[in-house]
């Protein structure tokens, strides 16, 4: 099936506007693959779907293209400003909520080839204080085959390029022939294992905070409230749950409670809610 | 905003151009350290400059060594644009006083990542 | 044996050239593969490279980007974002090739065991007259349709007292 070339301006045009990302032609394959999801999730074609938001234009679902054609998940540091958020309020609170001598425990899920739980622990390495907690990172995803990449911590050229701060290739990256070895320390903070969301979530519980980012978007309602009672169930009370900028709890399991940062938001594990 | 594109290739000039005006910047060229100083000292006001390594009459990291020694040029900032790759010369060009780093070859998200990380897209309040 | 110095291996090479294309002018795709077979005569050679010269040593390194003119012209038309029928002047030719053989270059002097200075490129209607110095390794490869050959050679300098 092919896309009309309205569809294709339309989208790139929005996504040019919002992301300076300049979708060519040529990249008509891309668009419908990145949007079929969403088109799914309501039961039409992506021309249907992109033509129904030409109609009655809304933000939410601006949001929803734009970030489905220019997410991706292999850049350092996505979006900046959940790691900003993750050391200066998160970290503070969940440090001194936790309980003596207990490690600091995270999740990063779909985590992909691990730029994401890695760059928590840079995050980490550059913001707790001494006595520093012990630090278990626990990075889920589907595929064997990213995890397996994201294990051996080894990233090309490009690759390093995208999001890392000069200062942290610098300190914890060296290079071997044309690419980047990340540090033993860093590698030492996280453990990668298979997850798949819908079934139970990972060992390595309970949870001070979890990034679930940019993966909500792609289930329907039902599916989402599951995976976000699951979710407390492996959080500590008090823990809080970072989401993609196009998400929230608010509406679909209320047992969250919205906090602000600057702004963003997160969500916390309400102390006394009942998973 | 506006960008100070230092390079002495003009095809890398129109192609970090050409990324930063997509990102909403205004930008000003020049072909080596020294005409981007001459720039600098002729009053243009520039939030960002993305400076080459390798260049004739005046390399990047000459460049970026004058302009730190400038007080009145303290809030520009400076990122490297360059194919120098080492893990020695990123040193080198960091505590020169560069603020970031992009590697030769890169994706124009590699950009658009850095200001990001920087708090410098314009298009942050983005709708 | 100074050619120790320069470690760099085919596969690095075709790595490095891959990183560079898909970034500056194929939108993030791998579209060169490396060559099998003979490289075909070309009819209007064009070169570029650059140097990496560690002259404490009396030692360097040349790395050249070969290919015929008319392909030159449609990498130049992808750098400087020009449509495809668009004619393509000397200075555009020779600013956009050099470009890619300082990018290409800079990253081989990277895999280098000892710091070099990386020179400006030289772009030129033929192959640079290597007599003296010493074949290290080339590649031969598929971009669209279109040949490159990558070459990588030690350089003698005159050594710096």
């Amino acid at each position: 099936m092919t896309l009309t070339a309205e569809t294709f301006t339309f989208v790139a045009d929005l996504v040019r506007q919002r992301s300076a990302i300049h979708l060519a032609p040529g990249k008509e394959y891309l668009v419908e693959s990145r949007l079929a999801p969403l088109a799914r999730r309501e039961g039409v074609t992506v021309d249907e779907y992109v033509r129904a938001h030409r109609t009655r234009p809304n933000q939410m679902t601006s949001e929803l293209i734009v970030e489905a054609l220019t997410t991706n998940e292999t850049s350092w540091f996505r979006d900046a400003l959940p790691f900003q958020t993750l050391a200066e309020h998160v970290l503070p609170d969940v440090v001194a909520a936790r309980a003596p001598a207990s490690p600091l425990r995270i999740w990063s899920a779909a985590c992909s080839t691990g730029q994401e739980p890695y760059s928590i622990a840079m995050t980490l390495l550059d913001n707790l204080t001494a006595p520093a907690p012990r630090v278990e990172i626990t990075a889920t995803d589907l595929s064997a085959e990213v995890l397996a990449k994201a294990d051996r911590g080894v990233y090309s050229q490009l690759e390093v390029n995208r999001g890392l701060p000069a200062k942290y290739l610098v300190k914890h990256f060296t290079r071997v022939g044309t690419e980047w070895q990340i540090s033993e320390e860093l590698r030492s903070m996280v453990r990668f294992t298979k997850n798949n969301l819908l079934d139970s979530p990972p060992a390595g519980g309970p949870f001070d905070v979890v990034f679930m980012r940019n993966v909500l978007i792609y289930f329907d309602v039902a599916v989402k409230r599951d995976i976000l009672r699951r979710l407390r169930g492996t959080m500590r009370p008090g823990g809080y749950l970072v989401l993609g900028a196009a998400e929230t709890t608010v509406g679909i399991d209320d047992a969250w409670s919205r906090v602000h940062v600057g702004r963003s938001s997160i969500y916390q594990n309400t102390p006394g809610s009942k998973a | 905003m506006k960008a100070l594109v230092i390079d002495d290739s003009r095809t890398m000039r129109r192609i970090v151009s050409s990324v930063l005006s997509d990102l909403g910047y205004e930008t000003v060229e020049a072909g080596d350290g020294q005409a981007a100083l001459d720039v600098l000292e002729s009053g243009t006001e520039v939030d960002l400059a993305c400076v080459d390594w390798n260049m004739p009459v005046m390399d990047g990291l000459t460049f970026v060594t004058e302009v730190r020694n400038r007080r009145e040029w303290k809030d520009i900032t400076l990122m490297m644009v360059t194919t120098e790759s080492e893990h020695g010369q990123i040193v080198r060009a960091l505590a020169a006083g560069a603020h970031e780093y992009v590697i030769k070859p890169f994706t124009p998200d590699a950009i658009r990542d850095k200001l990001e990380l920087l708090g410098l897209l314009p298009t942050e309040e983005r709708v | 044996m100074r050619s120790g110095l320069v470690g760099v291996d085919r596969t690095q090479m075709l790595a490095i050239t891959q990183d560079v294309f898909a970034a500056m002018v194929d939108g993030g795709e791998v579209l060169v593969s490396a060559r099998f077979g003979a490289v075909p005569e070309v009819v209007d050679p064009v070169a570029a490279w650059v140097d990496m010269s560690v002259p404490s040593l009396g030692f360097g390194a040349r790395a050249v980007v070969r290919t015929d003119r008319p392909t030159a012209d449609v990498l130049t038309r992808a750098l400087l974002m020009m449509g495809d029928d668009e004619h393509v002047g000397l200075d555009d030719f020779i600013d956009a090739f050099g470009e890619l053989a300082n990018v290409v270059g800079g990253n081989v002097k990277s895999l280098l065991s000892v710091p070099a200075v990386l020179s400006l490129p030289t772009v030129s209607g033929q192959a640079p007259v290597m007599e003296d110095n010493q074949f290290i390794q080339d590649i031969a490869l598929d971009w669209r349709g279109h040949v490159f050959v990558i070459e990588l050679w030690m350089l003698v300098l005159e050594p710096v007292a």
